[in-house]
């Protein structure tokens, strides 16, 4: 019997091992569809990993296969983690106290690259190959500090060493995202502000939508779905100088 | 497992509630609007079910599945599943009720959500039979819900032997012991 099980044992640890190296071997990218989320969310699909962050450690499942949820590993992260955002071979996680940006080019080996820290609050934050852009708000659960604003970061070359540039007074932002040369931020009550990042490290506000109070965003083509306090609301954003309402759910 | 959970939640629970209380002592008018807990068994809590489309309560967090499939989280109960595929006139098609769910991704059909401490995986391949594939215990602490988010507020202190506290309604409260900062 324990013959048996050592056997079936090594015969396991050799399948391990054996899958590891095929997934290396295939990289991060994946063609297999896996949705959007929005910029609050705490869990990040990447090629055929799901990246979970709580209060303060990132997990780390393996979803190759649709029916196998296989938990691999944990790290810590720091303390108040809030959010992740997954871009190319980086994640972004955004703490209470600042921005840690990691190198996800072995998946299961992520490598901290870098950490800017700002003014404690809540922010989450998205980024393209050049800007990071963050948002810090007050509150309860936030720090108690009354700075609400957006941040933008310049990005290095291959994506690293964000530098602080410029900052936006807001309301009191929350959720963000991008549209090619545009930026939405979710300001609650306030409305939806519209900025043109055409010139990234100065992003130009060219519109607020009001009318619901907005606290987070999924750019999905030519459709902007809104997370409301009380919902959702469906945006057709197919012509960015006239942005149309077309429903709201609650 | 379960045991160690139960611990851990009722113990921040309490320690996060007795900070609050012995920092703040405040005598709190007879009768006051605040929050009281709202508490599932814990036989309840692992109970994942889909049910007809339900009003979104506490509006969380959004997902979008291709372009037919909106998902929202409605915080500690659960998600709504929405057709999207006219965005002009969404219709909600069900409601997978999760205890503790706030967190949602997708692949493959596969939605990954939380439920409290554990993260669990459902095949959505079919709306209309909704399973539960795998469980992982134990991995996933989120603090979140703990208390009521309002400041200065007084709640309900929550009791331990009406099950897990997960979420917080306003009320009426008489003589409430607890108040966060």
């Amino acid at each position: 019997m324990k013959k048996v099980i050592f056997i079936l044992a090594i015969g396991t640890l050799f399948f391990i091992v054996a899958c590891e190296k095929a997934n290396m071997n295939s990289g991060a990218i994946s063609t297999n569809p896996s949705g959007k989320a929005g910029s609050l969310a705490r869990f990040a699909i990447v090629g055929n990993y799901l990246y979970a962050i709580d209060q303060s450690d990132l997990s780390i499942f393996d979803i190759t296969n649709p029916s196998t949820l296989i938990f691999k590993k944990k790290l810590n992260v720091g303390e108040s983690i809030e959010t992740i955002f997954p871009f190319r071979d980086k994640l972004f996680i955004a703490s209470n106290s600042g921005m840690y940006m990691y190198n996800i080019t072995d998946p299961l080996l992520p490598v901290k690259e870098s950490f800017v820290q700002h003014i404690t609050g809540c922010d989450p934050v998205v980024a393209n190959a050049t800007h990071a852009y963050l948002t810090i708000r007050s509150g309860r659960l936030c720090g108690s500090n009354n700075l609400n604003v957006l941040e933008v970061y310049k990005l290095g070359t291959n994506i690293a060493t964000p530098t602080f540039v410029t900052r936006i007074n807001m309301q009191n932002p929350v959720g963000l995202g991008l549209h090619g040369n545009y930026l939405f931020v979710a300001d609650k009550m306030q409305g939806l502000v519209v900025f043109d990042i055409t010139n990234g490290d100065s992003p130009l506000q060219k519109q607020v939508i009001q009318g619901e109070t907005f606290i987070d965003v999924i750019v999905n083509n030519n459709i902007l779905i809104c997370m409301l306090t009380d919902g959702i609301a469906y945006y057709d954003i197919s012509d960015m100088q006239n942005i149309t309402k077309l429903s709201t759910l609650k | 497992m379960q045991t160690n959970k139960i611990i851990y939640l009722t113990s921040l629970a309490f320690l996060a509630v007795a900070s609050f209380v012995a920092c703040h002592p405040q005598k709190a008018p007879s009768k006051i609007e605040g929050f009281a807990p709202i508490y599932m068994s814990l036989s309840q809590i692992k109970n994942i079910e889909t049910l007809a489309p339900q009003t979104t309560i506490n509006a969380g967090k959004i997902y979008q599945y291709g372009n037919n499939l909106t998902f929202q989280a409605d915080v500690s109960k659960g998600i709504h599943v929405i057709d999207c595929s006219n965005p002009s006139a969404p219709v909600k098609l069900k409601f997978i009720s999760i205890p503790g769910a706030s967190e949602i991704a997708i692949k493959n059909n596969m939605l990954i959500t939380n439920n409290f401490t554990d993260l669990v995986s459902l095949d959505i391949s079919n709306l209309n039979d909704i399973k539960v594939i795998n469980r992982v215990t134990n991995v996933y602490n989120v603090s979140e819900g703990l208390l009521p988010d309002a400041s200065n507020t007084f709640f309900e202190c929550p009791d331990k032997s009406k099950g897990i506290v997960i979420g917080w309604e306003k009320k009426t409260l008489t003589d409430p012991k607890c108040k966060t900062l």
